[in-house]
């Protein structure tokens, strides 16, 4: 049988190699490190030499590991959901000592409230996710994306340490916003520019701020009263308990708005893609709160008939709200462009990547 | 002060051989070698990684391209930032570098040489 030349073999092998690249980078640099490569061998030589073949893998796999950030818009994205999830983390994990039920700490004779560990893990948590969000806004991408795993292994941590009996179903969707804010963080490390203008940031600080805002304004005015029997738990009460439910939503309704027109800040094609991110989590933020009542008395959550509206309801209307608000942003902006203005227009235009 | 991150040692010696005017990947990889007088081999998959990295952060762009033997040679050369940016790094080499000795020569004058009773 006739034996194939050496450098055919060799260039075969070569190719394989290359194969643990992506279809793109080897589209664009392949058949220059080729002739890299093969410039390299020694005549005569059939295989690839360990340490090549050992560096075109490594160096291959790094490269699709790091591929889908090296798209600008992509990097952008992840860029502004390294603000946006830790401060909604921040947000959520507040609502759990700013609810009246969260109380225990200022009412110990209350037959209610978080068990100490929690309360403390919270405050920690809101304390941690507020600094990822300030070093992502900051320019300091890699210390947000250290907090950010960090934040997301104390996520985990704590639905370990509770061995999944406090709250599981908050735990685990608290978790899956801290892992999508810890995988985008990896991508706001390559972003070159501050993710958010600051407005744009005091908008989504100004609507998750609404989330626990609320309930701490219902928890101010609650009142505890002390058992007739003995032994019986303490009850409270307070003037706002039976409208809680519709400024709750009214609050997230708020909160969905302005989040919404934070992202009229965006570059569009960044827009388009966080916009559905935005709207994802801030469903899972709804949904957590409205069941935090109900998983502190330990009954499994469920959605109501009037909870599942509200649930469809709430964002529904928030984004329309936010949506038209936008429109009238920019038909003003568009006006003002008109008439010579360098005021919104021009901001707009910008966009927060040219800051 | 600077805070500009420091260069890592193939990613200076890639730069110090463009210096000398545009080069292909092979010429590059052996410059190198040459310039760390055989203690830096660059192999490919490192190479490109380094030349990814210049590219992205703007300090080298591709020159022209060229086939020679039916197979693609991609010349790569020094833009003005990478110039500036190995210039700079260079000087900061050069004052650790008196830093070391001016100290070195402290020490030999305090310490009996090695061997010395």
């Amino acid at each position: 049988m006739r034996r194939r030349p050496a450098a055919a073999v060799l260039e075969r092998r070569y190719r394989r190699l290359l194969g643990w690249y992506p279809a793109d980078y080897r589209a664009a640099n392949g058949d220059d490190m080729l002739s890299v490569a093969l410039a390299r061998s020694a005549p005569g030589q059939r295989w690839p030499d360990a340490g090549e073949a050992g560096s075109l893998m490594l160096s291959g796999i790094r490269c699709r590991l790091g591929a889908g950030w090296r798209n600008p818009v992509r990097r952008d994205t992840a860029a502004v959901l390294t603000v946006a999830g830790p401060v909604l983390l921040a947000a959520v994990n507040a609502q759990f000592f700013t609810e009246p039920k969260g109380l225990r700490f200022l009412l110990p004779g209350a037959g209610f409230g978080l068990p100490v560990p929690v309360l403390t893990g919270a405050i920690a948590a809101v304390v941690w996710w507020t600094l990822v969000a300030a070093a992502a806004m900051h320019r300091r991408p890699r210390i947000a994306a250290c907090g950010a795993w960090l934040g997301l292994m104390g996520q985990a941590g704590f639905l370990l340490w509770s061995g999944f009996s406090w709250a599981p179903l908050v735990s685990c969707l608290l978790l899956l916003i801290a892992l999508m804010t810890a995988v985008a963080s990896l991508g706001g490390i390559r972003a070159p520019s501050r993710p958010l203008s600051w407005p744009a940031a005091l908008a989504v600080a100004a609507g998750a701020a609404m989330i626990p805002g609320w309930p701490a304004i219902e928890a101010a005015t609650v009142t505890v009263h002390e058992s007739a029997g003995a032994g019986a738990a303490a009850a409270a009460s307070s003037p706002l308990f039976g409208a809680i439910g519709w400024f709750d939503d009214g609050a997230l309704a708020c909160a969905v708005v302005v989040a919404t027109v934070a992202t009229a800040w965006l570059r569009p094609a960044v827009r388009r893609r966080v916009a559905p991110m935005l709207a994802l989590t801030l469903a899972l933020v709804s949904y957590i709160c409205w069941q935090l009542g109900d998983v502190f008395i330990w009954v499994p959550p469920q959605l109501s008939p009037f909870g599942l509206v509200s649930l469809v309801l709430v964002p529904v209307v928030g984004i329309g709200l936010g949506g038209a608000g936008v429109a009238v942003y920019r038909r003003y902006v568009h006006r003002t462009a008109d008439s010579g203005s360098t005021g919104p227009a021009a901001e707009i235009q910008a966009g927060p990547a040219e800051q | 002060m600077s805070t500009q991150k420091s260069l890592q040692e193939p990613a200076f010696l890639v730069l110090t051989a463009l210096a000398g005017g545009p080069m292909h990947g092979y010429g590059l990889v052996q410059d190198v070698t040459s310039i760390s007088e055989g203690r830096v081999r660059l192999h490919t998959g490192t190479l490109y990684a380094v030349l990814d990295r210049l590219r992205e952060a703007g300090l080298i762009a591709i020159d022209h391209e060229e086939i020679v033997d039916s197979r693609l040679r991609r010349y790569y050369a020094l833009t003005g930032a990478g110039a500036e940016r190995l210039a700079a790094e260079a000087e900061r080499m050069r004052r650790n570098a008196s830093a070391a000795a001016s100290r070195l020569r402290g020490f030999g004058a305090l310490r009996p040489q090695a061997g010395t009773p």
